[in-house]
């Protein structure tokens, strides 16, 4: 998921990475480290990240159309690509409560590239119609472990750019909730390199542990 | 006026201000706006358009080479850097490391806020 992040990034674009976002960090900082080192980011806690005064100041920097990329997630994705960070079940009386927006419901509109990440790509998440609409907008591309989904603009719905080695167009449609089509040129997603794995572990990886250690502890 | 470089810093077009009703500045501007506030019916509010600024030409006292540059805390040039569309700094000097350690009453006007640098000896 690093490395399909990593190759997502151009080199000099400003990119935000919000909180509770170790596998985006990850491929950032993987970005910044091979193909992209002029990177702008934002990354509380690493070295080289711009220091923001607060939220506040980068959320006024997202707003007025600085920030080219950023990550968003959702606990479901529907296939118009809208999130929800709030409730599973109807609002007013939900099965599950989760934190809420976030910002998401800022940004999602504002920023022009939003990469979304969900580390479970099961039906119970990418679902038909999301529960509650926190945030809406076009996505850029899904990151999962077992595909990477782009958008279709004219028919406003996600499909599928890649599936992971070991994956195939039957098995990411079997994990996911509604109809997915293939993009035109689908294709396997390219194994992470070599040299991605070892900028990934040998340089990637120390940086992000005082942030997030538990991620880090977890892949070590 | 800090109020609507703060709305151009935060991409709105527009602020509610407080206060200024009864101000001859209300006859003398046109582009600010009275109107009712939607959150307290039957008191009146003013808006006035953002302020985005074509360049900002600051001053800071050191900057280090990526474009981090130091001020002093005193004054509001943090804000006209982030309104402004492009931002030009002045610096007495330039080094590396420089933005790394700060003294009392003094910020960081981060490079991201930066397009430019200018090294002014003397």
């Amino acid at each position: 998921m690093a490395c399909a992040i990593a190759r997502a990034l151009r080199d000099g674009e400003r990119v935000g990475i919000g909180v509770n976002s170790p596998v985006p960090a990850a491929g950032v900082l993987l970005a910044q480290r091979t193909h992209a080192p002029n990177l702008v980011f934002r990354l509380p806690g690493v070295d080289g990240a711009v220091p923001f005064g607060g939220s506040k100041e980068f959320f006024d920097y997202a707003q007025r159309g600085r920030l080219d990329v950023f990550f968003l997630s959702g606990v479901q994705i529907d296939r118009r690509g809208r999130i929800n960070l709030h409730v599973v079940g109807d609002y007013r009386r939900p099965r599950r409560r989760f934190p809420g927006a976030f910002g998401s419901a800022v940004l999602y509109p504002v920023v022009p590239r939003v990469i979304l990440f969900r580390t479970e790509h099961s039906p119970r998440v990418f679902v038909p119609e999301v529960d509650f609409v926190t945030a809406s907008g076009v996505p850029d591309r899904v990151v999962t472990p077992l595909a990477v989904l782009g958008f279709d603009r004219e028919a406003g719905s996600l499909v599928l750019n890649s599936y992971h080695p070991g994956q195939s167009l039957r098995s990411v449609r079997a994990a996911t909730g509604f109809e997915l089509e293939a993009a035109p040129g689908v294709h396997e997603t390219p194994a992470p390199s070599p040299e991605e794995l070892r900028v990934l572990r040998g340089e990637v990886l120390p940086r992000l542990r005082p942030v997030y250690p538990a991620f880090v502890r977890n892949l070590s | 006026m800090l109020m609507a470089l703060q709305a151009g810093a935060s991409g709105v077009s527009f602020t509610p201000v407080p206060g200024l009703l009864g101000s001859d500045l209300l006859r003398e501007r046109p582009e600010f706006k009275v109107v009712e506030d939607p959150y307290r019916p039957g008191q009146q509010v003013v808006l006035v358009p953002a302020i985005v600024p074509e360049f900002a030409l600051l001053h800071g006292r050191r900057a280090d080479p990526a474009g981090n540059v130091v001020i002093g805390t005193e004054f509001d040039d943090r804000l006209v850097a982030q309104a402004a569309r492009h931002v030009v700094y002045s610096v007495d000097a330039v080094r590396l490391g420089a933005a790394a350690a700060l003294e009392l009453g003094e910020q960081v006007v981060p490079a991201a806020y930066v397009d430019a640098l200018v090294l002014a000896r003397g």
